[in-house]
């Protein structure tokens, strides 16, 4: 599945509502396919506000591949290159106010990886369901 | 709520209290809107107490949560409270991952968070 929209936030709706039916095709849990679709949420709203610096005219291709038990979606921008600081933050402290977009992705997803590919930034995020994993380990 | 809004916000204040009921989602674009909600309550009504309402709420990203820690350290800044209540299963599994449910007043309903001394 293939998605190309700006980089409005208006956009964010629609793909926390495409992630939530992707990821019960997929046959995550309801508390899994909250997480999955607050990770891709952050992803996309990360590129809006960093990549785009609140332009809401960027292009952002999403692309999702579901499987039975496991879903990767990829996001990629020709945004401005992703700052390194961003993309480890610390642990949230308590009364810090921002960052922890990255920190959430990060506790969500199996796999989580930022690349800079010549003019594009991509960023792909993979999760098994954990019924799935818990039946092929043992 | 408007078709293209992400969040209605209500305020109603009594004295030195106000409960803000917040319905929709609290999201990229909402979020500053409930910022400046909660902070103008604080700084240009001199509010002592603010409940925040999330009873309507059942998604919240990073963006929201930074929204409900500003409040959090204008409130602190002021000696004033500020108390979260009604929270849908979601929006609190956000403030688990994130930490801060030690962090924030929470309780089930408005009537308990008006209680709170």
């Amino acid at each position: 599945m293939e998605l190309k929209i700006t980089s409005d936030p208006r956009w964010l709706r629609m793909v926390r509502a495409m992630m939530q039916e992707v990821s019960r095709q997929a046959g995550f849990s309801e508390m899994e396919r909250s997480e999955i679709t607050l990770a891709v949420d952050e992803a996309l709203a990360n590129v809006m506000k960093h990549a785009y610096r609140g332009d809401p005219n960027g292009t952002v291709l999403l692309s999702c591949t579901a499987e039975d038990g496991e879903v990767e979606i990829v996001l990629r921008d020709q945004g401005e290159a992703m700052d390194p600081k961003h993309l480890e933050p610390p642990p949230p402290d308590e009364m810090r106010v921002g960052q922890r977009g990255i920190f959430l992705i990060r506790a969500i997803m199996d796999e989580v990886q930022f690349e800079r590919n010549g003019d594009t930034n991509q960023v792909r995020l993979r999760k098994c369901c954990k019924a799935q994993a818990r039946e092929s380990h043992g | 709520m408007a078709k293209d809004r992400e969040i209605d916000i209500n305020i109603v204040r009594n004295g030195n209290v106000s409960v803000v009921h917040v319905k929709g989602d609290i999201d990229l674009r909402s979020s500053p809107e409930l910022r400046a909600a909660i902070l103008d309550l604080y700084e240009k009504r001199g509010q002592e107490k603010v409940v925040l309402d999330l009873a309507g709420v059942k998604y919240i990203d990073s963006s929201g949560i930074a929204s409900l820690v500003e409040g959090l350290q204008e409130a602190k800044k002021r000696n004033a409270k500020f108390v979260l209540c009604a929270l849908n299963d979601a929006p609190r599994h956000v403030l688990e991952l994130t930490r801060l449910t030690k962090v924030f007043e929470i309780t089930g309903t408005v009537d308990e968070a008006l209680k709170l001394g």
